[in-house]
């Protein structure tokens, strides 16, 4: 099947743009993935974290190391799957 | 529509700083990024002790991150940028041109703030010869920096030491000597099977040109930052990892009972949280001769100094003590060689940078200090102290956070409207009033016997004296602790007037009174020249003097030094034909024999232009005509190129103009109105003072000419004394002194509040401001909620009345309103919760208060309280009701005997939650617009039959709107999201009819444009849209100046005010999309973001010009504004006085 090395090819893209879906990504991942994105893009972007921190009464170093830490695992460990795969 | 973006004052809040020899100089700088997309370069002066501001650049990207590197054997630093550009950009302050330039770009990755794009940290190794990006996550990109044959910085092709599935927390460079380059950092795996946080060392193998992860261990799941400890030789190198509350020591090889570990000692307070350790925000290192020590600071904004006990490469001991206080948890801070440090204060610290000389290093403050080999895990404490080893010497300021703002007339006597910004940033919070002009501190006042006509200054061995000149007489005054009269020490007539007096070559002083021109030598010899007549006015230079006679038909007689310095007349009289009202001559330039032309100002309302080289002299060269006859004229050299000729006219036109100064043309005219007063011009140092109803200071500034607005009262004359001005107003003499003119076109003055403000009103009459305050969370003193609702006057500061609301409650919105039921009373409704809770928002219980003014507005006093079921979000007076936004629904209210009764509602008009309300301005009974939190704003119409609420208007697109602000017309809308968008949005052809039309309240019966969907029957088209990169907090539409047009005014929550100038003609929108479009390619921003690609980061850019890149033209050399101006066929005076015409029309 995997004629012209396609499989292999299509791993190593997956690999590198994490997020990238395929028929077997589960809500938990899909989730976890976005809230990661949007998490690494409030870190970055000052002017939403002083926001954020403003919002919540934490200092915006406090805001930032929370959301990193957040990013760890933003939507809880992944759901005990059933055991059919 | 088509708007012009103009940044007035850009963004206080400093993201980054480091620390340097940026201009290759002997004295250290500092390079800044503030509000993220602009790069300073600031010179703390040592000896002052003042911080100054020496060049400040747009770079269109966000700055995330700065480092700075110098080469070995070097003596400049350059500074590394971490941006969104995915890019490593190094830059070099080119200290010729005055400027950052690029010296390497190397692209990496996509542009934007990306997760797994490197450019949010970034670190340089200690010995300049690498530097790692890195990103939130996964990419680390290591460059090596190398020098070519010309010994420019060049960077080899890019390592990468990329690790799947973790999120990185800190990079630092380690100080390991010579030795292979390694980095530092803190990661945390995300990936199944591991956990933890770790410590990596990532080291550069230069033989082998890659980068191998060294050695790893696992610190505290709280660490946070990373402060890279001296090396090779001058310390024992590692790096003390940060940890909530702990500081540990850790290098290469130290296991886990090596470490070194110290606790930062905590204030000793009843209220704390024993679980959460304080955070590490900012920390520095001071290297000394043979010695180094840390200050760290905390989020409480306490410093501790961290010695570290060492000998050869092992650690003994780590100590940590107490060491001082600042103001705010700074976003970096730096310590000078000199004994200073500089705390920069990022988004949510208060906005003011300050610079803080050093008196002790803290070892005479008594304190106690924790040692690692001591400290047995429990608490340590500390008490406060007031700054003992610090003394505060120079503060920037700046408002920030900017949470809300209005534009007002409220300060009696100023023409011009001021900016009343509410900043929050908790027991920080405050009011700041933002007026244009420069600040001015007033160093001396001293009442004369009468009003002086004029004052001069005059440069003596015994330093310099001022001459007062009155009706009739002369003074000679002297400054040493205070004024003194010095009668002789000049030599100058003293029982006549003065009509200019200047020192010359050679040690003389020239002086001319209405009947002779004097010329007192340095040996006290006295040369007297006659006139026929009475002399009505004079100018003196170095060399030179010109007198114009009274009634003479415009003779003037001119005077000039020979080589045996005595002051001969010319051999010819200069005639102009009309009476002279006033001359001016240019200063000497430095190895000059004389300045090349006089300027004379005649009573036919001309300026002319005579030459005063000896091939030519007298002779006319130009003429200039103007509006009024001059009461003043001045000449400057404000290298430039050419002379500027100022005339300030009787009628209170300020007029510029540029002098060829080779054959005296005349061009490029300005014209700027002051105020209803004759203008006096008065020439300081390399500026000119125009003084009309306000004084105003034309200066030179990165290349610019510009004239700013002292925030002084109006004066009479002025003359230069060292580096301040003295002056008078009336019979007093002052003496002050103009504070940093680059800082900012806004001075800001501020008055502190107690808690985050949330909302503001002014009472009408009374002017003054009711705030509702609140804090929770951490910020507020107890824990829980505290909140306040005050009644204070903006003139004294003072707050006249004060509310606390019960613990626990929280003051969330606050508008005025004025009741059908009770026309003549005004009052204030605000909007409370007890038991906010954020995520999802809830609370215990909501409530509306409801004050009414008192005591002519300045007091207020509580009527009733109303429950509501939700948390309210916006309040707003609607047709004679209280329309109170709480969750998705509206609701309105009348006022009642005991509390508010509910007359309409509407339970879910907005899809989420509204954001904001605003009233329509041309319907305000039937329409309001609604802003939702997520889904953009809404017109909704009120059917006056069914009490309810109708969406008729809608968006295509999802908007986190924070701010909006419907224009006059009443169809378009401005608003501003959380992603830092600014966009204009117009409702469709048959709404703009209907509402134009004679029954606007039949929309509420149309259809939704789909069938079956829950979708509003309009949906709006966006007119305008453009990407700030800075969240806008508040809109307002107003005129800047008496006679300016009305512009959109907005300001952002970093500290910036922008304005967006709505384009008249389509000739003036052509040739700024040209002039736009030829510098994005001709001039690219140095951060290397394409700046189109930057103004459409979420939604493409659109009928919006950027002013600050066309303004980035006054920066360029002349070869690049060769380059612009060929491409948009215009000369470059044209493309100039186009830009100033826009400022000078619509703001400043």
């Amino acid at each position: 099947m995997d004629k012209f090395g396609m499989h292999s090819q299509t791993e190593q893209l997956h690999a590198r743009h994490i997020g990238t879906g395929n028929a077997d990504t589960t809500k938990h991942q899909w989730l976890t993935n976005q809230h990661r994105d949007t998490l690494a893009h409030y870190v970055s972007d000052d002017s939403l974290a002083t926001y954020i921190s403003i919002a919540e009464g934490e200092s915006a170093a406090r805001t930032k190391f929370n959301m990193l830490q957040r990013m760890r695992q933003p939507c809880g460990p992944p759901p005990a799957q059933a055991a059919e795969d | 529509m088509f708007l012009y973006n103009l940044t007035l004052q850009p963004a206080s809040a400093i993201g980054s700083t480091v620390l340097g020899h940026f201009s290759g100089e002997k004295y250290q700088e500092l390079v800044v990024a503030r509000g993220h997309q602009r790069l300073e370069l600031w010179r703390p002066d040592t000896t002052t002790g003042k911080l100054s501001i020496e060049h400040s650049e747009d770079v269109f990207c966000r700055i995330r991150g700065l480092a700075s590197f110098r080469m070995a054997g070097g003596n400049k630093d350059y500074v590394v940028i971490g941006a969104d550009t995915g890019a490593l950009a190094v830059l070099e302050f080119n200290s010729k041109e005055r400027r950052f330039v690029t010296v390497q770009y190397h692209e990496f990755g996509r542009t934007g703030l990306r997760r797994l794009v490197a450019g949010q940290y970034v670190a340089a190794d200690p010995r300049g010869r690498a530097v790692m990006v890195a990103a939130v996550e996964r990419s680390k990109i290591v460059y090596i920096i190398t020098r070519d044959s010309e010994a420019r910085v060049m960077l080899a092709s890019p390592l990468e030491a990329n690790r799947s599935g973790s999120v990185c927390f800190d990079v630092v460079g380690v100080d390991v000597g010579y030795e292979n380059p390694v980095f530092a950092a803190i990661e945390s795996s995300y990936e199944e099977g591991e956990s933890g946080k770790q410590l990596v060392y990532y080291e550069l193998d230069l033989g082998l040109n890659h980068v191998v992860r060294k050695w790893s261990a696992g610190v505290g799941d709280s660490a946070h930052k990373l402060i890279a400890l001296p090396g090779g030789g001058d310390g024992p190198s590692g790096v003390l990892v940060c940890l909530e509350g702990r500081i540990e020591y850790r290098h290469l090889g130290s296991d886990e009972i090596a470490v070194h570990s110290v606790p930062i000692p905590r204030r000793a307070n009843p209220l704390e949280d024993p679980g959460r350790g304080l955070l590490v925000v900012a920390s520095a290192v001071h290297r000394m001769k043979s010695a180094f020590f840390i200050l760290a600071q905390t989020e409480a904004g306490d410093l501790y100094k961290i010695t570290v006990d060492f000998a050869e490469d092992s650690v003994r001991r780590v100590g940590i003590k107490y060491f001082d206080s600042l103001a705010f948890a700074a976003s970096g801070i730096c310590i000078l060689k000199a004994g200073f440090l500089f705390a920069a204060a990022g988004g949510d610290s208060g906005g003011s940078h300050q610079l803080y000389q050093f008196e002790n290093l803290g070892d005479e403050v008594e304190g106690w200090e924790y040692f690692s080999d001591e400290w047995d895990g429990g608490p340590a404490y500390f008490q406060p102290h007031e700054l003992s080893s610090l003394a505060l010497v120079d503060e920037i300021e700046g408002a920030c956070p900017v949470l809300k703002s209005q534009v007002l007339h409220v300060a009696a006597g100023e023409e011009a409207p001021q900016i009343y910004a509410a900043c929050g940033a908790g027991a920080r919070s405050s009011l700041k009033i933002m007026r244009h002009g420069a600040e001015v501190s007033e160093l001396a006042v001293t009442e004369l016997p009468a009003a002086p006509r004029a004052v001069w200054t005059v440069g003596t061995e015994a330093g310099e004296l001022i001459v007062a000149a009155f009706a009739a007489s002369t003074l000679v005054l002297t400054m040493g602790d205070e004024l003194a009269e010095a009668d002789d020490a000049l030599g100058v007539a003293l029982d006549e007037a003065t009509l200019a007096v200047c020192a010359v070559d050679g040690g003389g002083v020239v002086q001319v009174t209405p009947r002779a021109v004097r010329h007192v030598m340095a040996d006290g010899r006295v040369t007297e020249w006659a006139p026929p007549s009475a002399i009505a006015c004079a100018a003196v230079n170095g060399r030179q003097a010109v007198v114009a006679l009274a009634r003479s038909g415009g003779q003037c007689a001119y005077f000039e030094l020979d080589a045996a310095g005595v002051l001969r007349e010319h051999a010819q009289r200069l005639a102009v034909g009309s009476d002279v009202t006033c001359v001016a001559l240019a200063p000497v330039g430095a190895g000059r024999l004389r300045a090349p032309v006089v300027a004379v100002a005649c009573e036919d309302r001309t300026v002319r232009v005579h030459a005063l080289e000896p091939h030519a002299c007298l002779e006319a060269l130009s003429m200039q005509a103007v509006a009024d006859v001059a009461q003043s004229v001045a000449l400057a050299d404000h290298g430039l190129g050419g002379l500027s000729l100022y005339a300030g006219l009787r009628n209170g036109l300020l007029v510029r103009a540029r002098v060829d100064a080779a054959t005296g043309d005349v061009d490029d005219t300005r014209t700027r109105f002051l105020g209803a007063r004759a203008v006096q011009l008065c020439a300081v140092g390399g500026a000119v003072l125009a003084l009309g109803a306000a004084p105003w200071l034309c200066h030179v500034q990165q290349g610019r000419e510009r004239a700013t607005p002292l925030s002084y009262d109006a004066l009479d004359f002025a003359a230069p004394l060292a580096e301040n001005i003295v002056c008078v107003a009336g019979a007093s003499l002052r003496i002050l002194g103009v504070e940093r003119l680059a800082a900012s076109a806004l001075t800001c003055a501020s008055i502190p509040l107690a808690f985050t403000p949330r909302g503001f009103c002014v009472h009408p009459a009374s002017r003054f401001f009711a705030l509702a305050e609140a804090d929770h969370g951490r910020r507020a003193p107890a824990g829980a909620c505290a909140s306040l609702v005050r009644v204070l006057s903006p003139f004294d500061g003072e707050t006249a009345f004060a509310d606390e609301l019960p613990p626990g409650h929280a003051a969330l919105c606050l508008a005025p309103v004025r009741f059908a039921a009770d026309p003549l009373a005004l009052y204030v409704a605000v909007g409370c919760a007890a038991g906010l809770r954020l995520r999802p928002r809830a609370c215990d219980s909501a409530s509306v208060r409801l004050y009414r003014w008192s005591g002519d507005g300045l007091a207020l006093e509580l009527v009733h309280v109303t429950p509501l079921d939700e948390v309210p979000q916006a309040l707003m007076e609607f047709n004679g009701l209280l329309l109170v936004a709480a969750g998705r629904g509206l609701a309105l209210f009348d006022l009642g005997k005991r509390r508010l009764l509910r007359k309409a509602q509407s339970a879910a008009v907005a899809p989420h939650m509204v954001a904001s309300v605003q009233g329509h301005p041309t319907h305000p009974a039937h329409f309001v617009f609604v802003a939702d939190v997520q889904e953009s704003v809404l017109l909704v119409a009120f059917n006056h039959a069914t009490r309810a609420f109708h969406v008729i208007v809608d968006d295509s697109l999802p908007r986190h709107i924070t701010c909006m602000r419907p224009l006059d017309d009443g169809f378009t809308v401005v608003a501003g999201d959380k992603f830092g968008s600014l966009f204009v949005l117009r409702a469709p052809e048959p709404v703009v009819t209907c509402l134009e039309g004679r029954d606007p309240g039949r929309l509420v019966y149309e259809k939704p444009r789909m069938a079956g969907a829950d979708v509003a029957p309009y949906c709006w088209q966006s007119v305008a849209e453009f990407h700030v990169a800075d969240i806008v907090t508040a809109i307002d539409v107003c005129a800047l100046a008496p006679h300016a047009r009305p512009v959109i005014l907005y300001t952002t929550l970093l500290g910036s005010v922008h304005v967006a100038v709505p384009m008249v003609s389509q000739g003036d929108v052509d040739f700024f999309v040209a002039l736009e479009a030829a510098l994005r390619k001709h001039s690219p921003p140095i951060s290397g973001r394409d700046h189109l690609s930057f103004r459409s980061s979420f939604t493409p850019v659109r009928s919006v010009v950027d002013g600050d890149l066309c303004e980035s033209f006054y920066l360029l050399s002349h070869e690049q504004r060769e380059l612009v101006s060929d491409a948009v066929d215009r000369t470059q005076q044209d493309i100039l006085k186009k830009m100033e015409d826009v400022r000078s029309m619509f703001a400043f």
